[in-house]
């Protein structure tokens, strides 16, 4: 950057220059400040966390949002990759992340079986009515809050 | 989270850049390798931008987005963009070269090294927890890589269901390169795009702006607090952003150089940008309307290539939109049209909340401070076309956050992490230009080139870039001496015996019920005693018969063995 005339220091060029010094001093004190103070330690943070975190940790957001994460690592695990599976969410939960987000989360966790609430064996029951599902209804996991996986028939 | 996923999704990458590389080329054809490798990040955006209209495009046509369609299209642009290129003008190669780079510029890019290896270190093992990331975008990225297809009755009961699919499927080709549903290391994919826009933005504006004015803003993107947040959430907004903001440097270029493939090159930016959210094209709607203020003087010339660009994104909006009426699903506007207007409050709340976050800055730093300074002093050296443009869009993005806020009620006015990630693109667009705004306030109104850089000794030189070596390798080679990456693995939740601890005879870990029910039946006939089927904590169950001793165990083991079971002791795991 070539120097300053500072006999015409009052000069609209100069001045914009000394607006752009003052800019760039600016970022780069304030950039440099928040990269060692916040954003290195911050990633190196949250890189330490995720390394440490479990299997389910790292799969499952908490229970008040999905119902039961162990309860759906089980029907992943029962259900072949071609199953359909229906979710059931109980009338007190509708309005409640059991009831908007638990199925979404589900729908992803598990991929490729599909849902189908009409016909599918398969149940995830988040608070429902599990009685109303008929004796035939074995249920293959409990999460002990409600949440419940199973089966319709042998 | 293996290092073959990652290198899968490495592979991925490079392959995007190369079709960029090709597009730009058939924008561009004059383009010299030197050019090629400087502008390596535009390229690379606008590979990501090509496939994501692409792979949007046979979704539209009910054509299965797979592996095999989607290599295929890539080989159809490819070849269709070097043919381009190639009728339009011969290619002069000039052999590529290092940067001419100052001490403090080498500092400052060995630090910029640091903080993408940081990032790229987060990003690594970071699981599927964001809310919107296991909500919605990670659903409907599996089911376009398992099915190929978005199914209407999934998306209907999706929240952003109606959102268009360019991210997903460029998610979906990710999956596809890491070889499995693996949506930990497709985070990664976030820092590709990260690291991408930082390397465009470095690129466009290297010949354009002394190191000096330009490396403190590279630098600061990733130091953003809320950018840093966010860096490989699986959100949109963060590419979105990446997108707009490289799209608003080009037209800002365009405007002052008007070189024939700065236009084009936007256009494309824009139109993934409208089919990375459906905000996309009022965010292309701000970046025009400041481009047409800016070029009132040269109507006839310039407004007809502007409106074409906006144009694009438009139509790449209604590309979708055709799909979702088709499919006889919600449109992608407002859930109740333009009803909001009438809610005058909730408008000048929405401005309010826009204006006072973008000033936070514990978010932002200082980014809009500077970059309204930036404004100011282009005005003063009367650097009016570039003070218009950049003024005006900081004045429509913000208007355009606002609208975007205001006709979506169930978007919470108070919730500042929604209305961080709405503004993040307005940030990352001001981070962008205000550089070039603040090396013409420097030059009195005139452009700067590189012929006026000055030339420097081989020993400066060669220490910077070793500067930038250092950094670049400093920060991993720490980590590896603190014993390195951890790859997680399914031995993790393999426990060997050990000392006092209690031991289980595990008779595997089969990764089904029906592989569990199979080795229990066998256990069973054996009359090795009760059988216990647990989750084993990374994916798999554990099949194993508890034992009263570690030389009960090895008995156990023995006759298990002998029975044709492939038994093993191990600890039992604690709690």
């Amino acid at each position: 950057m070539s120097p300053f005339d500072v006999a015409s220091l009052g000069s609209a060029r100069n001045l914009a220059r000394i607006g752009v010094i003052a800019c760039i001093v600016l970022t780069l004190g304030v950039t440099l400040r928040w990269l060692f103070h916040d954003a290195l330690p911050g990633q190196d943070h949250w890189a330490s966390l995720n390394s440490s975190e479990t299997y389910s940790e790292r799969t499952f957001p908490s229970d008040e949002f999905i119902g039961s994460g162990h309860v759906a690592e089980d029907a992943r695990l029962w259900m072949p990759r071609s199953a359909t599976y229906r979710v059931l969410v109980g009338s007190k939960y509708q309005n409640t992340p059991w009831g908007w987000a638990a199925p979404n989360f589900l729908a992803g966790f598990l991929f490729p079986r599909k849902r189908d609430d009409a016909d599918a064996r398969w149940v995830v029951c988040l608070g429902c009515d599990v009685s109303s599902l008929g004796s035939g209804f074995q249920v293959l996991s409990d999460g002990g809050n409600g949440v419940v996986f199973g089966r319709i028939g042998a | 989270m293996t290092v073959r996923a990652i290198g899968g999704l490495a592979m991925l990458n490079v392959l995007l850049a190369g079709l960029g590389w090709a597009v730009l080329s058939a924008f561009r054809p004059e383009t010299t390798r030197r050019e090629l490798l400087r502008l390596a990040g535009v390229a690379y955006l606008l590979g990501v931008a090509t496939l994501m209209v692409a792979l949007t495009v046979l979704i539209v046509l009910g054509i299965p987005v797979n592996l095999l369609s989607t290599i295929l299209v890539g080989v159809a642009l490819c070849a269709a963009s070097a043919l381009s290129a190639r009728r339009r003008h011969g290619r002069s190669a000039a052999p590529a070269s290092i940067p001419a780079v100052s001490i403090w510029s080498g500092a400052l890019l060995a630090l910029l090294a640091v903080i993408l290896e940081a990032v790229f270190r987060k990003g690594r093992l970071q699981g599927l927890i964001e809310f919107d990331g296991w909500d919605s975008w990670g659903p409907r990225t599996k089911a376009l890589y398992h099915f190929g297809h978005l199914d209407p009755h999934f998306l209907a009961g999706l929240p952003g269901g109606s959102y268009p699919p360019g991210l997903p499927a460029l998610l979906a080709t990710g999956l596809h390169a890491i070889g499995s549903a693996d949506v930990v290391t497709l985070h990664l994919e976030y820092w590709f795009l990260g690291a991408g826009f930082v390397a465009a933005v470095f690129g466009l504006l290297a010949t354009r702006v002394r190191p000096l004015l330009l490396l403190p803003f590279v630098l600061t993107i990733f130091v953003l607090p809320d950018i840093r947040s966010r860096s490989v959430d699986m959100y949109g907004d963060l590419p979105l952003g990446f997108l707009v903001a490289t799209a608003a440097l080009l037209v800002a270029l365009w405007l002052d150089e008007r070189r024939t493939w700065q236009l084009p090159a936007a256009s494309l930016l824009l139109a993934a940008a409208a089919l990375t959210k459906r905000e996309g094209v009022i965010l292309a709607g701000c970046v025009v309307v400041a481009a047409l203020a800016a070029s009132s003087g040269r109507i006839r010339s310039a407004w007809p290539r502007l409106v074409a660009v906006f144009l694009a994104a438009l139509g790449a909006t209604l590309l979708w939109q055709i799909w979702l009426w088709a499919h006889a699903l919600p449109g992608n506007g407002p859930s109740g049209g333009l009803h909001f207007l009438t809610d005058g409050r909730r408008g000048w709340d929405s401005l309010h909340v826009v204006t006072n976050n973008l000033f936070t800055f514990d978010l932002w730093l200082l980014s809009l401070t500077i970059a309204i300074a930036a404004v100011a002093l282009c005005l003063l050296v009367r650097a009016w076309r570039l003070a218009l443009y950049f003024g005006v869009l900081i004045v429509t993005l913000i208007l355009g956050s606002t609208v975007i806020l205001w006709s979506d009620p169930n978007l919470q006015l108070t919730d500042v992490n929604v209305v961080s990630r709405l503004v993040g693109t307005v940030t990352l667009t001001v981070v962008a230009l205000t550089p070039l705004a603040l090396q013409r306030a420097w030059d009195g109104g005139e452009r700067y080139t590189t012929a006026a850089a000055p030339r420097r000794p081989v020993w400066q030189v060669g220490l910077a870039w070793t500067l930038v070596a250092t950094g670049a390798i400093a920060y991993p080679t720490s980590l590896l001496a603190d014993g390195g990456a951890r790859f997680p693995k399914d031995a993790d939740c393999i426990h060997a015996p050990s000392g006092e601890m209690g031991v289980l005879v595990v008779l595997g870990h089969p990764s089904s019920y029906g592989g569990a029910a199979l080795l229990r039946t066998r256990a069973f006939s054996t009359g090795l005693g009760t059988v216990e089927t647990v989750q084993d904590g990374c994916g798999k169950l554990r099949v194993s018969i508890a034992a009263t001793s570690r030389a009960n165990g090895e008995d156990l083991v023995r006759r298990a063995r002998a029975a044709g079971l492939p038994a093993n002791l191990e600890a039992v795991p604690s709690a």
